[in-house]
């Protein structure tokens, strides 16, 4: 069988230790993701994703002149970004860890767990142009430093309704058994022990009480909280016969759920 | 890409108004035996008793057996096993004789589902299943429990509690085997979804089984049930609906089972049951 498309996409892990300000994690992501087909978008420090087969793209620009904090703009294919924006702060001799690939970057700070998030959604089942609103993304604070206090279910997603991106519901499906109840996120393993995991379905707000299905965030997945630790690796099966390396993010879990990111 | 496995197996629809219970156990028969594509078929052993086609990649072995014989005009003995023998379920299903009975079968290399209901009144469905849960992604070896069934009436005729739930099914388990109300994860989702897509169309996710392997205190993820699909609990009972399952165009046609909505299992949850009605 195929690998599932959600988790196809070629996952690239960097580690950019004792940073020195947040210039560097600029730097060090430069060198990296234009390497594997991302583009200056205006020069250093703005870029473009590459476009898939069906012209869609996100588009992230980053400010470093704080020093001690890294800003993100964020932009999706139809140049709709959320204007609160995206912030990690940075300490001199903080440890950063980054994971890309074509259509997405996440960015951790492991010195205070502060991450940000670009991913777009890929709408398997369906056809990559089925609909619009196809980025979403997270993060621990925005521009001016304020904090979003997020879970793994809530991922800033764009809001027809509100014509803007926001996070006014979970949009990160769960799935649980009803005899274990709520905090009892499915159960874990297999029988003989293989890794349990869940894709992120994530829903959007296509109008008033109007909630749909948009797509899976690409190579990430749902494990069983009480199994695993912020910053585990984990190893889970993609395929038969092919396991690949999932890292534990810190994002707060919820229901009994964290979210892992492909390493490898 | 190629649906996912536990979509990508043949599949037999057939639907009979029935008059008695042979009637019905006819129409399985043809379906497992002469309908379904030769190298899906089911071997007949005799005395009602039907094998599936074996799994054996990697030297897993599965398979499953489904015995049904007439305990009645009224109603119809169903015993399923796995390739060990062990016995997953022995129940009835059935009332076929009350004045022309609405049967609905779908039925596949590792999947057999029977409706039944009273025709044209306010019955309710009447369900009978023996399925095989696929592990995809891990190894089939990694899930040795994988036969999963259900019946609206157990062996000695008494209904079974909860036989409408859609996450009542047996299995093998950490006490031999056992009717679990739970073995089903569902999609807990704070808000409602309308049954679409962004992209317009329905909706659905894999009905995935759970289990307390051997021993174990703990629960673990047997497999996806071949052929079966939650859809939005908006779809009324016995509504069609057509599925993207794969994203080279493939569509499926699946119709939404006689079975509560999740909602009625547990506050928050949501979505209805669905079998697949063609290939």
């Amino acid at each position: 069988m195929p690998i599932p498309p959600h988790l196809n996409q070629v996952a690239y892990h960097l580690e950019v230790p004792a940073v020195a300000n947040a210039a560097a994690i600029v730097t060090a992501i430069d060198t990296a993701i234009l390497a594997i087909g991302w583009t200056y978008n205006g020069g250093t420090g703005y870029y473009k994703s590459p476009v898939d087969a069906y012209g869609r793209f996100v588009e992230i620009s980053f400010d470093s002149s704080g020093g001690t904090n890294l800003k993100a703009t964020l932009k999706d294919h139809l140049g709709r970004s959320y204007v609160a924006g995206s912030r990690i702060n940075v300490t001199a001799g903080h440890n950063i860890e980054i994971w890309y690939s074509s259509f997405y970057i996440i960015i951790l700070n492991r010195g205070n767990d502060h991450y940000m998030t670009i991913q777009k959604l890929v709408l398997d089942p369906e056809d990559g142009d089925a609909h619009l609103n196809d980025m979403v993304f997270s993060k621990t604070l925005q521009h001016d430093g304020a904090s979003d206090n997020l879970t793994v279910r809530q991922w800033f997603a764009y809001s027809v309704e509100a014509s803007a991106y926001n996070v006014a519901t979970p949009v990160v499906a769960i799935f649980e058994t009803a005899s274990l109840g709520a905090g009892t996120f499915a159960c874990g393993m297999t029988p003989i022990g293989a890794r349990e995991w869940w894709p992120m379905l994530v829903f959007g707000n296509d109008g008033t009480g109007v909630v749909r299905y948009r797509g899976k965030i690409p190579n990430m997945v749902l494990v069983k909280n009480s199994l695993v630790a912020a910053y585990q690796k984990i190893p889970i099966s993609i395929n038969e016969g092919d396991t690949r390396t999932f890292r534990v993010l810190p994002i707060t879990a919820t229901l009994g759920a964290r979210c892992a990111i492909r390493e490898d | 890409m190629a649906p996912p496995s536990h979509l990508d197996t043949s599949v037999v629809w057939d639907s009979i108004l029935s008059t008695e219970t042979q009637d019905a156990i006819d129409m399985i028969h043809t379906a497992l035996t002469a309908t379904l594509p030769a190298a899906d078929r089911w071997t007949d052993l005799g005395g009602g008793l039907y094998e599936s086609p074996t799994q054996d990649p990697g030297g897993a072995n599965r398979k499953m057996s489904l015995q049904i014989t007439v305990q009645s005009a009224e109603y119809m003995n169903w015993v399923v096993k796995d390739a060990s023998g062990t016995t997953i379920h022995s129940g009835r299903v059935g009332r076929f004789n009350f004045a022309g009975v609405e049967v609905k079968l779908s039925a596949g290399p590792r999947h057999v589902l029977l409706q039944t209901k009273y025709f044209n009144t306010v019955d309710t469905w009447q369900t009978a299943a023996a399925v095989m849960c696929d592990p995809f992604p891990v190894d089939l070896l990694a899930a040795p429990t994988y036969v999963a069934a259900k019946t609206s009436f157990d062996a000695s005729g008494v209904v079974v509690t909860n036989y409408n739930h859609p996450d009542n099914w047996v299995m093998r388990d950490n006490v031999g085997v056992s009717t679990f109300d739970k073995r089903l994860a569902m999609l807990f989702v704070s808000t409602s979804p309308d049954g679409l897509t962004s992209g317009g169309s329905h909706f659905h996710v894999a009905c995935e089984m759970i289990t307390q392997p051997t021993s174990a205190s703990f629960y673990a993820n047997c497999g996806k049930l071949t052929q079966f699909a939650f859809v939005s609990q908006q779809h009324p009972i016995g509504a069609v609906i057509e599925i993207p399952i794969g994203d080279d165009g493939e569509v499926g046609e699946f119709e939404v089972l006689g079975l509560v909505p999740c909602s009625t299992v547990g506050a928050g949850f949501h979505g209805r049951l669905a079998v697949r009605r063609s290939f």
